[in-house]
């Protein structure tokens, strides 16, 4: 129950940051991603249902600030975190440039995901490789931060503990 | 290590399943559009009001911050003199910012009174936060008459249209959003046509016959036809027209007049020409054709 509201509360402040950038003039392509760090983070320290189902709210929540199509989102950011959570036992992220390469590769996946689900870009142009891979990069850079931040909080409240080939305690 | 992959395949099921389930969300949304506003209402409630508070931080951030600088470097003899004049400078960079303000309002008003509008003036608060779509939210909700399908728009031209209304709040769907299609004419031949969104900063006028006659520079007004938007607003001008072969139609692009990054103050227009009922038939039209051009 602590998690799931901790988590509806990270989305909402996520959201809103992101929206809060973008008024404040960063251009749509630099907005990091908020939202799919915490789901990379709940890939590796909550792989199991908990986690599947809070992705897909997460990505609920992102679908509705949008007020248009309700579900790529959620969709995109429950297949990354299946495949994260799959393989968290194997993929270490304990370093920065680890977070950093993982959500790199998270952030180009989701997107593309979300074009095909949502039918938003049905003729590519050469604004959308930018904006992933500009998106992909800032969200990037903030990750080790974040899940820095995820990890201290999360482990305070919830008292889950992640094992080894999961940890993110030391980003 | 059992436990292990049994706890693997729990996750892939479930994610399956709940990767279904987005799918089939997605297509009920695409056909209906008020599904869509259900969760956005309420969540422009709780996100809202942050916007509000960093756009007063910014502001309130800005003020002291060019004061600072008015007041830097006075020295002890002008002390009072430096400080008058740094006051002065201060009182004239806000009345500047005030004038600025009211300009803008101003050109609300009159496009008010000369297009017999009748609206809500709103400031933009936020962005759309996932950046993929256009959008902005604006501080007027339907506390204030504000209801889905209403048309925004600027001194300068057509904004877009409400997607989304909750008490205090409003999300705006921008002329450039994919979702977005006004009807419009072009102002000197009069070729129909309707604009959309390609989520970049311009759009294109799509159903335009090879045969009429579209040139770079044409005025592109609204046509008043959808129901939603009043006749004769300027939505852009014809930035390319590009004719291919082996098809009916002419790619004609069109640059949007208003900076739609640089929005602060729009017009809700509350009375007279939007029909709302329409407006959720056009989207899921709209989507529907999507759909449709992509199964073909």
């Amino acid at each position: 129950m602590t998690k799931g509201l901790l988590s509806l509360l990270y989305a909402l402040v996520a959201i809103a940051l992101q929206g809060i950038l973008g008024h404040l003039g960063l251009a749509d392509r630099f907005i990091p991603q908020f939202l799919l760090v915490f789901v990379v983070y709940l890939s590796f320290a909550e792989a199991n249902a908990f986690g599947c189902v809070m992705s897909f709210v997460v990505g609920l929540i992102l679908d509705f600030s949008s007020a248009v199509l309700i579900g790529p989102w959620a969709g995109s950011f429950v297949v990354i975190f299946c495949v994260l959570a799959l393989l968290s036992r194997r993929l270490f992220i304990d370093s920065g440039l680890a977070a950093m390469v993982i959500t790199f590769a998270s952030v180009v996946v989701a997107n593309i995901l979300f074009s095909v689900f949502g039918d938003e870009y049905p003729a590519l142009t050469w604004e959308y490789p930018q904006k992933v891979l500009g998106q992909a990069l800032s969200t990037s850079l903030v990750a080790p931060i974040v899940l820095g931040f995820l990890s201290r909080r999360w482990r305070r409240t919830s008292g889950a503990y992640m094992g080894r080939g999961s940890s993110v305690s030391a980003v | 290590m059992s436990t292990g992959v049994s706890e693997k395949k729990k996750i892939a099921a479930l994610s399956f399943a709940l990767l279904c389930c987005s799918l089939l969300l997605t297509a009920y949304s695409a056909r209906h559009p008020s599904f869509a506003r259900v969760g956005a209402t309420a969540l422009f409630e709780v996100v809202a009001p942050l916007h509000a508070a960093v756009d007063f931080a910014e502001d309130s951030t800005r003020s002291v911050w060019s004061s600072y600088f008015g007041l830097v470097g006075v020295s002890k003899e002008n002390e009072r003199l430096r400080s008058r004049i740094s006051e002065l400078d201060g009182e004239k960079g806000l009345l500047e910012e005030y004038k600025r303000e009211n300009d803008r309002l101003r050109a609300l008003l009159d496009l008010n009174s000369v297009s017999q509008l009748r609206g809500v003036a709103a400031n933009v608060i936020g962005d759309e936060p996932s950046g993929w779509g256009q959008g902005v939210i604006v501080n007027r909700g339907s506390l204030l008459g504000v209801r889905v399908g209403m048309a925004v728009v600027h001194p300068k031209g057509v904004v877009g249209q409400v997607v989304a209304v909750s008490p205090n709040y409003s999300h705006v769907l921008l002329l450039t959003d994919h979702a977005s299609g006004v009807d419009v004419m072009t102002q000197d031949s009069r070729v129909r046509g309707v604009v959309e969104g390609v989520g970049a900063d311009h759009c294109e006028l799509r159903y335009v016959s090879k045969q009429t006659p579209v040139r770079v520079g044409d005025t592109v007004v609204t046509s008043g036809m959808d129901g939603i938007f009043p006749k004769g607003l300027i939505v852009g001008g014809v930035s390319k027209v590009a004719v291919e072969t082996g098809t009916l139609l002419q790619n004609v692009e069109v640059a949007v007049s208003v900076d739609l990054d640089k929005l602060e103050e729009v017009l809700i227009v509350t009375e007279g020409h939007h029909q709302p009922a329409k407006v959720e038939e056009a989207q899921s039209l709209v989507k529907s054709g999507k759909q449709g051009k992509r199964r073909e």
